[in-house]
């Protein structure tokens, strides 16, 4: 076998001489010629079911069962093929020196306090948010509940934005839940197993969410162009009030997300002239292809308090004036 | 070359069964992104390697069934490698018995047609979901595959000795 590999570095003429195949050479005349009975027959049968497979599987309950299956017996070769990464980062744990990690720690400690700090104001508006609330006769909600995760796998064909973290049904996920990063919203979950679930991460082609322009307060859609670090707001006229630098948070609109989580922010707006649409592309905040770790939202149930019942209780016409009253003195 | 390790059938599964879960493995170990993109088609070199080594045995239902894992794997709608498969081991049936008079180029130059058939099935899909990451970059493993291609053979030599 070595010398197969010496003569592909030679010059041609040798190969010639020594007629060295790629393939292996010792085949009997006999198999040349024996192609079994109704090859092509056999083939367009197979052909017509890989169609009818496709077909089928555009709707994807169908299907689904013999997927699950497939990937379970496939798990361990999975589980294999991620080994590597992962000693890669042990051996990085171990390596990183007293220094570094005092560093860090000093580093880690600092940041919790200024977080900590935010917190605090957190609270305060949180319970000034709900008096408004209370005062406008609208239901209160209650604390969105979040658990940590870890990713299993990323894609590896390039093709679906996909990620596989460590949580399924046993930790109540369920589909169409909010994944996020330290930075903003990842992606959703779009399947779940016992152990295991499957998110669709914000940059896939596929994907679209609703948003909040914080500053102007307008709607729109971010939808994925399918790159790791841009998004882009779809159907934007291109007379609205859209600047560099604007924070796009995810809305309740789609009643899938929760409100006020982070999405991106704008970083290139293209005017194209002769075009009603302007191109708005956003960086998003999440770190989409980099993050290890994940956040798992549960998004808060409104409260129902029992001013907000009365209030829906009362007539409408006096609902409309004590709403009135309560803009009015909000502008003044 | 003497392959007398695969004539007893139950060795031949072995030998075939084993390089096969060896090749989902490299076909699913995470990679750098641009790593990614110039990933050998791993499986597709391993069904013609194995077509044309031993041709008994080796059928169309086979290349299915290879295929229907793949896309399990690759998350693509059920049926489309195993499509793209069935035709490449179509024409590996039918015309692979004269690749052994091909000369070098020649047999190169059936890796690449075989692996951009192979591919135009995911590409067509691609396209279709608005996914595609443009027709060049999306051809480069079949281009590195063929690259590979003697090295992979001189691979595949030895790999067959261990089982000798």
């Amino acid at each position: 076998m070595r010398s197969s590999l010496i003569l592909i570095c030679l010059p041609t003429e040798q190969w010639r001489l020594h007629k060295v195949s790629l393939f292996s050479e010792d085949r009997h005349i006999k198999k040349i010629f024996s192609k079994g009975s109704f090859l092509g027959l056999r083939c367009i049968l197979l052909a017509i079911l890989s169609c009818v497979f496709l077909l089928s599987d555009y709707n994807k309950h169908l299907l689904a069962p013999v997927r699950t299956i497939l990937s379970y017996a496939l798990s361990p070769i999975q589980y294999v093929a991620r080994l590597p990464d992962d000693v890669i980062s042990w051996v990085e744990l171990g390596v990183t020196t007293k220094k570094n990690l005092i560093n860090e720690n000093a580093e880690l400690h600092a940041k919790q306090l200024t977080l900590e700090a935010e917190v605090q104001k957190l609270a305060f508006l949180e319970q000034e948010n709900a008096e408004l609330h209370a005062l406008l006769g609208s239901a209160e909600k209650t604390k969105d509940k979040i658990l940590s995760a870890r990713l299993l796998t990323q894609d590896f064909n390039g093709l679906n934005k996909q990620v596989v973290i460590n949580r399924g049904k046993h930790d109540g996920v369920f589909v169409g839940q909010p994944l996020l990063d330290a930075g903003g919203l990842m992606g959703q979950i779009i399947s779940v197993d016992s152990t295991a679930s499957k998110a669709l991460l914000i940059t896939d082609t596929q994907s679209a969410i609703p948003v909040t322009n914080i500053r102007t307060g307008a709607r729109s859609i971010a939808v994925g162009v399918g790159e790791p670090d841009s998004l882009e707001l779809a159907y934007t006229p291109d007379t609205s009030d859209v600047k560099v630098g604007d924070l796009l948070v995810t809305s309740n609109l789609g009643l899938r997300l929760p409100e006020g989580y982070p999405v991106g922010i704008v970083k290139v707006i293209k005017h194209v002239s002769g075009e009603r649409f302007a191109k708005v592309i956003i960086t998003p905040n999440a770190r989409v292809d980099r993050s290890r770790y994940v956040l798992l939202v549960w998004p808060g149930q409104p409260k129902v308090n029992k001013e907000a019942k009365q209030v829906v209780k009362s007539s409408p016409k006096q609902k409309t004036k004590s709403k009135s009253k309560v803009t009015k003195s909000s502008t003044t | 070359m003497n392959n007398h390790s695969l004539t007893r059938p139950k060795n031949k599964l072995i030998v075939v069964g084993l390089s096969f879960v060896i090749a989902i493995f490299l076909t699913m170990l995470p990679l750098p992104n641009w790593l990614n993109l110039i990933r050998p088609l791993w499986i597709y070199m391993l069904v013609v390697y194995w077509f044309l080594d031993v041709p008994v045995g080796m059928t169309l239902g086979l290349a299915w069934g290879i295929g229907f894992i793949l896309d399990v794997l690759y998350e693509t709608p059920l049926g489309l490698y195993s499509l793209a498969l069935v035709f490449v081991a179509y024409i590996l049936i039918k015309f692979g018995g004269r690749f052994t008079f091909f000369s070098q180029w020649q047999k190169l130059l059936a890796v690449l047609i075989l692996g951009v058939i192979y591919q135009i099935f995911p590409f067509i899909y691609a396209n279709a979901i608005g996914k595609s990451v443009g027709f060049w970059l999306n051809f480069i493993p079949s281009i590195v595959s063929v690259v590979l291609w003697p090295f992979f053979i001189a691979g595949m030599r030895r790999y067959k000795k261990i089982f000798a």
